[in-house]
């Protein structure tokens, strides 16, 4: 007998969901909310563009209207200088609700009118990717999450999913997320489709032919990826783990317990029709800070430096493939020059060009190299990996003012024929509130 | 003299031959009237048809669970590839290992499909080379939502044709399950 049309499957699965949200009602209405107001004030802080009903962050964040720009390009707002690609949408209101005693959901609206509504886990250690359960078989990862047109619509997704834990009896069904968080584990193994051992070999004779100062970080072996998925346009975002591949012990302004810890991230984001559109790299340097002059200098403990290098390509733009097997053979491991998957020390501030090295050179010439200063830093493994997994979930800045608090910002000018000694800094502090 | 009565309904073995004949023709009717695809596949999630030119043959690697191959073309199915929600999140889990080992990873196309039973699936067509030779795959990956559970597929060879994966798409279904 042939089986019922999907649509027919698909509805009666929606009953029977239906039906189990009922039985569960009585369960999760038992929950004991316990999410603290602290959340709200540590995330709102996240965001230097966020406002509340008493500071007006949204018109410290815009760009100048006249700005002096007494050398180089204009000045980007440096709010968004680490959004590549992304045209401004500073965040206009910042809200969380708490859902469970696991999870809330916190809730951006953004100045051009969409917003994000996100899952996220109660506790900040709690890993990326982990479960928020909502009862009635509903479960979601810490970072699902909604783009919504309105901050109606938002409100209204809003009071769904608070009301589908605690009136549960007026819940049918649940939304589909525009936006799905995913977590994908790659273990090295010495199966032939994935090669990952062969490409080991390959990086452990080329790192032999680097000078020993030129310590490198790469890719975890294992990876864990996590995975941004939006459903309305297409684009995935895949970011995982850069960890140091050699000890960088020795070095001045990196603080680090050796081969295998983590120094930043790596993401890559790719269009509906899964072309490599950025490529960003995200690193922490211990012990640094911002001069005035937007230089990066040596600091004192308990601050850091955090910088972006955002590389954006134009699938329908000239020179797209270049740049695509650029990209692709550095991933691989397959390119003449570059070490796959690596970083040199000395480069993961794509201020020179290093000839040689399609990649980074690739980084020197066209990168948005944008820096972040931090005091206050208490424990910086801690700072360091709360800042990994908000850029796991799509944060930037985020939530890593955990323990620290920016006190100033910075981009490299763009490259030009004259640039001998590289790429210099531009302070753009005056984003700070 | 009467003779012995012959039995009533005792067939005779003539019209016993023309029955079995009879049979025999209906049965080569049924035969032929359905596709040479006696391999009824059901893996996980997957339902799907293949003709007697696919044989079975050992899955490559994780996370195919099963294997077929046919005219240079090789087909490794996962009836239960993961639990994500949506079939891009789904493909990712492919396209991430597959930048990072396969040499000139590219996509050629990305498509959203439907397929019976699944609330989103994709479509992927991609190129890559092997020990110096082009090849070109697919990627099928669906899933069913509320209850996210994806299935997926790759379909592999020197060269892929639009017909080949047609053939493929006529009879695959993806049967939803709850938990």
């Amino acid at each position: 007998m042939r089986p019922p049309p999907p649509r027919l499957r698909r509805d009666a699965r929606r009953l029977e969901f239906a039906g189990i949200v009922v039985a569960a009602a009585v369960v999760v209405a038992a929950i004991n909310f316990t999410v603290g107001d602290g959340r709200i004030t540590r995330v709102e802080q996240a965001f230097c563009e966020a406002v509340d009903g008493t500071l007006d962050i949204e018109q410290a964040c815009a760009p100048t209207p006249d700005p002096p720009a007494p050398q180089g390009p204009p000045r980007p707002d440096p709010c968004e200088a680490d959004r590549a690609g992304a045209p401004p949408n500073p965040v206009t209101r910042l809200v969380s609700d708490p859902l469970t005693a696991q999870g809330a959901l916190v809730t951006t609206y953004h100045r051009d009118g969409t917003a994000r509504v996100t899952i996220t886990a109660e506790n900040p250690s709690t890993p990326a990717g982990a479960h928020v359960d909502l009862g009635g078989g509903v479960e979601f990862n810490d970072g699902d999450t909604w783009v919504v047109e309105s901050a109606h619509a938002a409100d209204q997704l809003r009071e769904s999913l608070v009301g589908y834990v605690a009136r549960q009896t007026q819940q049918e069904q649940v939304p589909y997320p525009t936006e799905v968080m995913a977590s994908i584990s790659i273990t090295s193994s010495p199966d032939r489709a994935l090669q990952l051992a062969l490409l080991k070999e390959q990086e452990r004779e080329r790192d032999e032919s680097l000078p020993a100062a030129q310590v490198t970080a790469g890719i975890a072996d294992p990876s864990t990826w996590v995975t941004r998925v939006n459903r309305t346009t297409g684009q995935t975002t895949a970011t995982t783990q850069l960890a140091w591949l050699t000890d960088p012990a020795g070095s001045a302004d990196i603080q680090s317990p050796g081969a295998g810890s983590p120094v930043g991230s790596l993401s890559i984001t790719t269009d509906s029709r899964d072309r490599i559109v950025a490529v960003t790299l995200r690193t922490v340097r211990a012990n640094q800070s911002i001069a005035p002059d937007g230089e990066l200098t040596t600091g004192s403990a308990g601050q850091a430096t955090l910088v972006s290098t955002t590389l954006t390509l134009q699938p329908d733009g000239p020179g797209y493939h270049e740049r695509f097997q650029i990209v692709t053979d550095w991933l691989s491991g397959s390119g003449p020059d570059s070490v796959p998957r690596a970083i040199r020390h000395g480069d993961l501030l794509p201020a020179a060009a290093i000839p040689g090295d399609s990649f980074q050179t690739l980084l020197h010439d066209e990168a948005v190299v944008s820096a972040t200063g931090y005091v206050g830093i208490q424990d910086y493994q801690a700072f360091v990996h709360a800042l990994q997994r908000d850029w796991a979930i799509g944060s930037d800045r985020a939530l890593a003012q955990t323990s620290g608090t920016v006190m100033a910002t910075a981009r490299l000018q763009e490259p030009t024929s004259a640039d001998d000694d590289g790429r210099s800094w531009l302070s753009t502090t005056d984003c700070i509130a | 003299m009467n003779l012995p009565r012959r039995p009533q309904h005792r067939s005779t073995p003539t019209s016993s031959g023309r029955l079995l004949v009879v049979a025999a023709l209906l049965l080569a009717l049924l035969t032929a009237c359905t596709p040479a695809s006696a391999n009824q596949v059901e893996e996980g999630h997957w339902r799907l048809s293949l003709d007697q030119s696919w044989q079975r043959t050992q899955p490559q690697s994780l996370p195919w669970t099963l294997a077929y191959r046919s005219d240079g073309l090789t087909l490794q199915l996962t009836g239960k590839f993961s639990e994500d929600a949506d079939a891009r999140s789904g493909l990712t889990r492919l396209a991430i290992p597959a930048r990072l080992a396969l040499t000139d990873y590219a996509a050629t196309t990305v498509e959203d499909i439907t397929i019976p039973g699944a609330d989103s699936a994709v479509l992927e067509r991609f190129s890559y080379t092997e020990a110096g030779a082009p090849r070109q795959a697919v990627w099928i990956i669906a899933t069913q939502w509320p209850y996210p559970a994806t299935a997926a597929l790759s379909l592999s060879g020197e060269q892929v044709s639009q017909e080949a994966i047609q053939d493929l798409l006529s009879t695959l279904e993806f049967e939803p399950q709850a938990p």
